[in-house]
């Protein structure tokens, strides 16, 4: 299986500076993942832990102060060729988005410019890319609407007399109108009630099953990580703690911090009070030393006050970043 | 204290603007040393182009241009100040009462401050100097100006206020048994402070422009030395075609100066004061 | 209908309101006054000039009416408001008996000509300059055109506009000194070019002074709206960049440019007092700055009428055109 996108030791630090302070704010340290082609890559994380950050670093769309210090993002392109973000020149790097890479937003309702009809909007972003009279433009969208089974209406509103959710399902067909083969949703479902976002999740897997598109999503809703996603990265603090196939992750998770993301979930079968992370997640600007999650967690020991614990393989495909999970492990090696 | 030190250290318009505004103050304090009286005339030789005795020159009047200056500084600074005193206190007092009281006493006077916001100030302004010419004051001018501009403020005021009352730490403050007065002395204050700074570096602009306009249109007190009398009785003796164009040069460059140093304090200020820099400042906190 | 009521309706009470309030404080200032307008008025006209006595009489009425002093408060009001919707504001005193509207009717054109059209040219200037600069703050042309603006923008318009005029009428005269336009009016090429020539320099002095303080307000609004999310979205996808500036930023700044237009069109009879004063041009500005000079209440009290009805249309109009400029407004 190819793989589609691959970060290697990605460092994204927001470095700004005014009036004599300056702050560095590593939103994304020493990350690195891959994303094979046709799967749906979860990453998970609760809020301020860098998953939006990584989320731009991965699409290329970074500005000051967000610089990457190191590291590299390939793609792999349609015609096979390798390509790295970091260095790839902004004109490229344009003429690959949406018609290769897109993104979905989070659900929110400024995405969408509020003085445009959803018409023009559309034509504005394929037209970008294609060269398409007005017209075509609105054949091909309205015949991608229907597809999505969309009411073709809308493209004669404006952004403000939508629904939520319809905005939300208009800005998914505006990401993906030209069929991309990798597409990145960012908390596409957050923001809306339990209802839509379930007609969201269903678009989603409908559009990614159509073409067999990759597609990465990140949000916090483990629920719908579970519903869609094949493999999970949960991150916590700018860095991957753990990597694992869905089914994995929900099982059998090794590193405390998921296993408290699982365990808080709520369970019909299991009446009990539900488990919540203890403290609050570290400020990124001033992380502490070692493993970032010990100050929250129940099996700390000394050296994770010290070392910063390296992600490594504990079995096919899943990866901790953990010394307790990795002594046990070479006691385990050591016994067998 | 801190934040005078960090704005003088790292935002260049304030630094600019601050050196600029203490030269002014400089001068301004000169007056009080100067050897003439401000009403005196023919002190000194008439129409000198400035020498190392008259450093810019002397007036048609018989004034020594530099010492002029001094005065017209302070009577143009003070008018201007005494005009933002008024007219920000009524915009307070106003914002305040529309926003706390709210209700048909906040419908009433929004909309008289909103209309009067359209209304042009210029023409009332001439209007006025003009019925009461002869008896203007640099006392009576600091007060029309004052009286006329403090619409568009008290609007902003009154916005600032209505957000406050609605945001959290207020209701705490309520619930835990504050006084009214207390709440607006203590917590609402010092929101207001930053917007009243930037609104009082406008106002400034504002009356200055006022001054000079009035004044050379003849209508303030003519006696009184002032940036715009002093462009006046160049204009009067024809400074410009008899060649003598330092008696209107040197109004002119202090004006250009004063304002200039007020907006680039003002724009350093505003730009220390907007939250999202106050954001990159603050140390902690991810 | 809806529209109607909700939109149109609360804006035409408060340009009532705007015009109430107006007139009411123009007819209260005179009254305030520590002197007697009108015996001052008659004691300057007539050390100013010899009136016949018929005269006399005729403005003594007027100005007891206008400013005062016959009747209660009250009826005087009245009596007030009957001459301002009559369009009657009485004589002027210094060229009795012509009626102060025709006076003002006289040169309003020239006013409305050169500010009407200096105003429009340093808006879009403005607006088109601030947008650019906005959008692209670091590269160096954008920077420098923000420190000629910040340096421009606080500026005294009376002192700009004094620098200009020496520089291009006194020092390099290539501008004429004085005057609106030479020769006989007509759709004449010579007619034409001449009131070109002579509203140069008055014109380029408002478009330097407005188009500073647009190109400010510009500028800002853009940095907002660039940091939108809809404006970052289209960068993303990659929208050409013009498209972006044009359709996403400039587009969604418009509501309060053209607010601000339609204002700055209504004040053109406050702003040209000065341009016309400084450069000798006709219109209602030096037509305000005579009646100054000679006293002539009447007539400055007509222009302040006309001043505060051009305002308050002038923002109306603008209000109106919310509806055009804003979807939002338009379908709720």
């Amino acid at each position: 299986m190819t793989i589609i996108t691959e970060a290697k030791n990605l460092k994204a630090y927001y470095i700004t500076q005014a009036y004599g302070v300056e702050r560095t704010v590593k939103a994304v340290d020493n990350i690195s993942i891959q994303i094979k082609e046709g799967e749906v890559y979860g990453i998970a994380g609760e809020s301020g832990c860098g998953k939006s950050t990584l989320l731009k670093v991965l699409l290329g769309v970074h500005q000051p102060p967000l610089t990457i210090v190191e590291g590299t993002v390939r793609y792999t392109l349609e015609d096979g060729k390798e390509v790295d973000l970091v260095t790839l020149p902004e004109k490229e790097l344009r003429d690959i988005r949406w018609k290769q890479v897109s993104y979905i937003p989070q659900g929110s309702m400024h995405v969408l410019n509020p003085v445009r009809r959803i018409r023009a909007t559309f034509h504005d972003f394929i037209s970008a890319h294609r060269p398409v009279s007005k017209t075509e433009s609105l054949s091909m969208t309205g015949a991608y609407l229907r597809d999505l089974g969309l009411p073709e209406k809308v493209l004669n509103a404006y952004p403000h007399q939508l629904s939520g959710g319809m905005r939300q399902r208009v800005t998914i067909a505006l990401a993906t109108i030209l069929w991309p083969r990798l597409i990145f949703a960012d908390e596409p479902t957050t923001a809306l009630d339990v209802v839509v976002q379930r007609g969201v999740i269903q678009l989603l897997k409908e559009i990614q099953q159509k073409k067999g598109s990759t597609l990465v999503l990140i949000t916090h809703d483990m629920g719908v990580h579970a519903n869609l996603a094949d493999r999970i990265a949960v991150l916590y603090a700018g860095k991957v703690v753990e990597e694992a196939d869905t089914h994995t992750i929900f099982k059998n998770p090794r590193h405390p911090y998921t296993q408290y993301l699982i365990k808080s979930l709520p369970r019909l079968d299991v009446r009990e009070e539900r488990l919540s992370i203890p403290g609050r997640p570290p400020s990124l600007d001033n992380p502490p030393g070692g493993c970032r999650f010990h100050p929250r967690c129940p099996l700390a020991i000394d050296k994770c006050r010290t070392v910063d614990p390296e992600i490594f393989n504990v079995g096919p495909g899943h990866r901790v970043a953990c010394h307790v999970v990795q002594a046990e492990l070479e006691v385990s090696h050591a016994t067998a | 204290m801190v934040a005078a030190r960090d704005l003088f250290r790292f935002s260049p318009s304030f630094r600019f603007g601050a050196i600029i505004l203490l030269f002014v103050l400089l001068l301004l304090i000169l007056s009080f040393f100067s050897p003439y009286r401000p009403d005196e005339r023919r002190a000194v030789p008439r129409n000198e182009p400035p020498s190392q005795e008259f450093i810019l020159g002397t007036t048609s009047n018989g004034q020594d241009v530099f010492w002029m200056l001094t005065f017209a500084i302070r009577n143009t600074l003070l008018v201007a100040g005494l005009a933002v005193l008024i007219g920000r206190s009524i915009a307070v007092i106003l914002g305040m009462v529309s926003g706390y009281v709210g209700g048909t006493l906040d419908r009433v006077l929004s909309s008289f401050v909103d209309s009067f916001i359209v209304i042009p100030r210029l023409p009332l302004l001439i209007l006025i100097a003009s019925l009461l010419r002869g008896e203007m004051t640099v006392l009576s001018l600091a007060l029309l100006l004052g009286f006329l501009d403090w619409a568009y403020p008290s609007k902003r005021y009154r916005a600032q206020i209505l957000s406050l009352r609605e945001r959290e730490f207020t209701q705490t403050a309520v619930f835990a048994g504050m006084g009214t007065l207390k709440i607006v002395l203590r917590e609402h204050l010092p929101f207001l402070i930053p917007l009243l700074l930037a609104d009082v570096v406008s106002g400034f602009l504002w009356a200055i422009g006022m001054e000079v306009t009035l004044s050379v249109l003849g209508l303030s007190d003519l006696n009184a030395p002032s940036i715009g009398t002093m462009i006046y009785w160049g204009n009067y003796y024809q400074a410009l075609l008899t060649n003598r164009i330092w008696v209107l040069a040197a109004p002119i460059g202090a004006s250009v100066i004063v304002v200039v140093g007020f907006y680039l304090v003002s724009s350093g200020l505003s730009g220390y004061l907007d939250p999202r820099s106050r954001l990159k400042r603050l140390q902690v906190q991810g | 209908m809806i529209l109607l009521k909700e939109f149109v309706l609360p804006r035409l009470v408060q340009w009532l309101l705007v015009i109430f309030v107006g007139v009411t404080i123009t007819f209260t200032i005179p009254r305030l006054s520590p002197i007697n307008p009108v015996d001052q008025a008659l004691g300057r006209l007539t050390a100013f000039q010899n009136l016949n006595p018929e005269a006399t009489i005729a403005l003594r009425e007027s100005l007891l009416d206008l400013y005062g002093l016959e009747g209660s408060i009250f009826e005087q009001y009245i009596a007030f408001w009957g001459r301002v919707i009559r369009g009657d504001l009485g004589p002027s005193f210094s060229s009795f008996p012509m009626p102060v509207t025709q006076m003002i009717s006289n040169s309003i054109g020239w006013t409305v000509g050169l500010l009407g059209i200096s105003v429009i040219i340093a808006w879009v200037l403005g607006v088109i300059l601030g947008s650019l600069a906005g959008y692209f703050p670091s590269r160096r042309w954008s920077q420098v055109l923000d420190k000629v603006m910040i340096i421009a923008y606080p500026v005294p318009y009376y002192i700009l506009a004094f620098v200009l005029l020496m520089a291009f009428t006194y020092y390099w005269p290539i501008f004429p000194l004085v005057g609106g336009a030479r020769g006989t009016p007509g759709f004449t090429l010579e007619y034409i070019s001449s009131l070109l020539y002579y509203g140069f320099l008055p014109a380029l002095s408002i478009i330097i002074g407005a188009s500073a303080f647009r190109f400010i307000m510009s500028k800002a609004l853009t940095s907002t709206e660039i940091s939108s999310d809809y404006v970052q979205y289209a960068e993303m996808a990659a929208v050409p960049k013009r498209k972006v500036l044009f359709f996403y930023v400039t587009r969604n700044t418009m509501l309060p440019q053209v607010t601000d237009l339609g204002l700055s069109l209504g004040a053109v009879f406050e702003g040209a007092l000065i341009t016309e004063v400084v450069f000798g041009y006709p219109g209602v500005g030096s037509t305000l700055y005579s009646a100054i000079i000679s006293a002539d209440y009447n007539l400055i009290m007509g222009i302040t009428l006309l001043s505060i009805v051009g305002i308050a249309t002038a923002s109306l109009l603008v209000d109106l055109s919310y509806p055009l400029l804003d979807p939002r407004v338009r379908y709720r």
